[in-house]
């Protein structure tokens, strides 16, 4: 805790602002971007999305209370910008964002950068039609693997209810999985 | 007897320069939901796509929001002197220093507001998107 303090300070600083923004570039660009992609579906939207994710850090970075972890903070800020963004993208196309998500991922088969066998078309496809909330949940917890109190502060959600949207989208996508094959 | 100081196990040559990245390999988590792919050397050049960008969007929204502000200024400061000019003469209506801490707190709650940063890039020109924040649909 104290490390990230120091750290926080070296970003809020001007003089150190620079290198330390560097480092949390470097450190994150990753992590970020892949929890982004899952969300967004597409290449292209998730590297507009994770550049303007570091962008609002970057400019927000002086009003950070430090009440939450800065991972926390960070991962809060690039579901905020990848929800924002489907919504953005959705309405423009006259579409719902379920029907956008649900669009994109129905198009996978013919991405250039979707390159998974039919197990994981089928996978995906599915996800794609779980509510908002649940397939965000499912994606981090699945795939990430991350805890419910990590989930619970990003989401600013109860673990209980994160738990419960868990085995809901769980069990919606055995029993459809289970039913095509 | 003597007794060697040196420990007798050896390691095979070079095999801390390997054991680091062999230890991050193994410990470093798979992010990625599989089946997604990105273009080859993506996230080099995104590191350095950011960087650059956060030097240049921040003088440049930083410009926009102020010349928003100028304007929202500049109508609250002619209420004020209607205002000041039929309740109080000697009054200033707002000093620099005062100006200045209004466009900070101005910022502060724009970005409380939690506005939707599409929202914002559709605010400024197209010139200013290709000079400040160039979007590039492929990395």
């Amino acid at each position: 805790m104290k490390h990230q303090s120091l750290f926080i300070n070296a970003l809020k600083h001007p003089s150190s602002r620079e290198e330390a923004f560097a480092r949390l570039v470097s450190e994150y660009k990753e992590r970020l971007y892949w929890h982004i992609r899952k969300i967004v579906i597409d290449h292209d939207d998730a590297n507009d999305v994770v550049q303007n994710t570091f962008i609002k850090v970057h400019l927000n970075i002086e009003n950070f209370k430090e009440n939450s972890t800065l991972f926390t903070w960070m991962y809060r800020i690039a579901t905020n910008e990848a929800l924002n963004f489907i919504k953005s993208k959705a309405s423009k196309m006259g579409l719902q964002n379920q029907e956008w998500v649900e669009a994109l991922a129905d198009g996978l088969e013919s991405d250039t950068y979707f390159d998974g066998d039919a197990a994981a078309l089928a996978l995906q496809k599915e996800v794609a039609r779980l509510p908002e909330k649940q397939r965000i949940v499912f994606n981090m917890k699945y795939f990430d693997d991350m805890n419910y109190e990590s989930i619970s502060e990003i989401l600013d959600t109860s673990v209980g209810a994160l738990k419960a949207s868990y085995h809901h989208a769980v069990k919606k996508i055995k029993t459809k999985l289970s039913d095509e094959n | 007897m003597k007794i060697k100081k040196q420990p007798p196990f050896k390691v095979p040559k070079g095999y801390f320069d390997t054991l680091e990245e062999m230890v991050l390999d193994k410990t470093k988590t798979n992010y990625n939901a599989y089946g997604f792919k990105t273009p080859k050397n993506y996230f080099e050049t995104l590191e350095k796509k950011i960087l650059r960008k956060t030097t240049g969007f921040e003088k440049k929204s930083k410009k926009l929001f102020q010349n928003a502000f100028a304007a929202t200024l500049t109508a609250a400061a002619c209420l004020a002197l209607y205002f000041s000019i039929n309740t109080t003469p000697n009054q200033t209506i707002i000093s620099e220093k005062n100006s200045e801490q209004a466009f900070e707190d101005f910022i502060e709650n724009y970005y409380l507001e939690d506005r939707d940063s599409y929202d914002i890039l559709s605010l400024l020109e197209e010139t200013e998107i290709e000079t400040a924040l160039t979007f590039n649909s492929k990395p």
